[in-house]
């Protein structure tokens, strides 16, 4: 599936979504996204979630524990972010949702859903 | 010369890098940790701005903390400059969390944002709705 149609599947299941984007690991650019808030800024989003993604596996490989990455999730006072890594660990999908509306089970199930088939 | 006896990693013990206040406090959030969730893999309270190390706690070698100190502080230095410019609007930080394959890695920052608690635990020990109850209970 194209990082396109795996933002349509997402939004598709996830209506109420904040943000969401496919984003290329190496330069941290995304490949597709969708916002619902005006003032989102996606490119600046996906630049720093793409740090916490290259840091986080380093700090894993530092523990040398033989595991890999399966999710990050960030929770802010109002919102819920969340990275998932593709298979290949070339992309990652990137999902901010408003707490209130959607929990983490549900956005962490869509996401999931939706990671298996990015290529 | 390095002493490889004086470097071990005390093992199944909480340990207190400073005799100070700041100290107490970050080893009663790590025994409180402890007494909820005994299974622990590893613990630590870390100084952000530093990655100075308040108290540590493992329960095997493998799991250094002072191996990943330096790394959770600059993944978090990261975050709060991505919500301070903005980039992440929602509010701030409560706390993040690393799923592994079968065991995750749990942050929040306290200490008005200047100190950090960590805990590893295995998924089979502890589910994510339990690390965030036992963390938010110890480390506020």
């Amino acid at each position: 599936m194209s990082p396109k149609d795996t933002v349509k599947g997402i939004l598709a299941d996830l209506p109420t979504l904040v943000a969401v984007a496919v984003v290329e690991t190496e330069t941290g650019m995304p490949l597709a996204s969708h916002a619902n808030i005006a003032d989102f800024d996606i490119e600046t989003a996906a630049a720093y979630n793409t740090e916490v993604v290259k840091s986080k596996l380093k700090a894993i490989q530092a523990l040398k524990l033989n595991q890999t990455l399966q999710d990050i999730l960030l929770t802010l006072t109002d919102q819920l972010h969340l990275l998932k890594l593709s298979p290949a660990g070339d992309k990652f999908i990137y999902l901010a949702v408003n707490s209130k509306d959607t929990n983490l089970a549900q956005a962490r199930q869509i996401m999931k859903a939706h990671s298996a088939s990015l290529n | 010369m390095i002493f490889s006896f004086l470097n071990r990693l005390p093992i199944k013990k909480i340990t207190v890098a400073t005799a100070d206040v700041n100290g107490r406090q970050a080893q009663t959030v790590l025994e409180g940790l402890l007494a909820d969730l005994p299974e622990l893999l590893m613990a630590c309270v870390v100084e952000l701005a530093t990655g100075k190390m308040l108290a540590s706690y493992t329960s095997r070698k493998e799991y250094n903390p002072n191996h990943i100190s330096l790394r959770y502080a600059k993944i978090l230095r990261t975050m709060n400059e991505a919500l301070d410019k903005g980039a992440w609007p929602g509010g701030e930080l409560l706390d993040s969390t690393l799923m592994l394959d079968d065991q995750l890695h749990h942050l929040r920052p306290l200490h008005n944002g200047e100190w950090y608690c960590m805990l590893a635990v295995r998924m089979a020990d502890a589910n994510l709705g339990i690390a965030k109850e036992i963390m938010r209970r110890h480390a506020n």
